[in-house]
């Protein structure tokens, strides 16, 4: 059964040349790294993009993988960059994702965002309509921190951003998340 | 508990989120204790932090986990082309080369004895050879053997079509773009 195979089994697997070892950590992390992408540069055919380019440089980097973080932080870290390098090839004036630099973008009423989620009656369509609002870096953050649940020192090995950033990063995202649930969601929500 | 303590939703997250020092979460469990009202805010704090943990992930389109590895085994076919790999399935081509060059080094070698004018054997007088028999090898004999001309060339040869061997394959690494 694959899926009692541990991340490094399959690495060590994967390293030997077995094949199925690296389809086995596709098919384990594809909706992660997935969903991460797709919460970042906000387009499923780009995300696609990104999370095949970010499993393909993985697999080429194996080899350095020495195991001193879990393998999904590694593979997190990998989709993040791709993703970051991914937007700024879209938009090469992008030199950051600061959230001033980035304000929050709200859906305007009666906007075809706003009124589709409107008519949505599921709370979780709600919160990620709202998500797909929020910047690319408070995104991830709330994506990583929430949805996987990973520690603020993972995300700062994810995200190269101090103990203190990672945190602030973290309270504003949801602060802004938050905005946009109560503006636009809030009947969803209740 | 102090008179001036505000319970901020910052504060209330951070307690949410696990974020908040040993002493700073005994601070809030006992000013909730002292003010039950405020527990509805935390109460509605965790219900949205369950929403946000409860978020279902994004899936990708059906044969996402295919297209990856095909794209990584098409990574991999060059270099595996790259590493020096015996064709064994072309090897009847330089055998057949190497026989081929052989041939044409060897055979004029073998006929040329047969063509060679009569005149040159040299008659020596009985007289003059010598009545008894030392036993020596007769090195002369044996360097103008045709088995040992044969076997130098096709030494010569073998070793010929195996620096072209190794040529073809330095070139055929080539063309594959390593």
């Amino acid at each position: 059964m694959s899926a009692a195979i541990s991340d490094e089994t399959l690495i060590q697997q994967a390293l030997g040349g077995r094949q199925t070892a690296f389809a086995a950590l596709v098919n384990r992390y594809e909706r992660y790294a997935f969903t991460l992408a797709l919460r970042m540069v906000k387009n499923r055919e780009d995300a696609h993009e990104v999370a095949q380019d970010a499993f393909l440089r993985a697999f080429r980097y194996l080899p350095d993988f020495r195991g001193e973080a879990k393998f999904s932080t590694w593979l997190y870290k990998i989709v993040y960059s791709t993703s970051l390098n991914f937007l700024r090839k879209q938009n090469p004036d992008i030199q950051s994702l600061d959230d001033e630099k980035h304000p929050v973008r709200v859906a305007d009423e009666g906007s075809p965002d706003a009124s589709h989620a409107m008519e949505q009656n599921d709370r979780n369509v709600a919160l990620q309509s709202a998500i797909a609002h929020l910047s690319s870096d408070d995104a991830a953050i709330i994506t990583l921190f929430y949805l996987y649940e990973h520690s603020l020192d993972e995300i700062c090995q994810i995200t190269n951003l101090t103990l203190t950033n990672a945190k602030t990063k973290l309270c504003r995202a949801r602060q802004r998340l938050k905005a946009i649930v109560e503006s636009k969601f809030a009947t969803e929500l209740v | 508990m102090e008179n001036n303590f505000l319970l901020t939703d910052d504060i209330l997250w951070d307690y949410a989120d696990g974020f908040l020092a040993r002493d700073e979460k005994l601070r809030v469990d006992t000013y909730l204790r002292q003010h039950p009202e405020q527990q509805a805010r935390l109460d509605a704090i965790m219900s949205e932090k369950r929403a946000f943990t409860a978020m279902p992930l994004e899936k990708p389109n059906t044969g996402f986990a295919q297209n990856v590895m095909a794209a990584w085994a098409a990574e991999q076919t060059p270099s595996k082309a790259a590493a020096p790999v015996k064709t064994k399935g072309h090897d009847w081509i330089l055998w057949a080369i190497s026989v081929a060059f052989g041939l044409m080094i060897v055979v004029p070698f073998m006929l040329a004895p047969s063509a060679a004018p009569s005149e040159l054997s040299l008659q020596i007088p009985e007289e003059y050879i010598p009545q008894f028999q030392v036993p020596t090898f007769d090195w002369a004999s044996f360097f103008s053997s045709a088995l040992l001309r044969n076997t130098v060339l096709l030494t010569m040869a073998f070793m010929g079509l195996k620096l072209l061997d190794k040529y073809l394959q330095v070139r055929n690494m080539r063309l594959s773009g390593h």
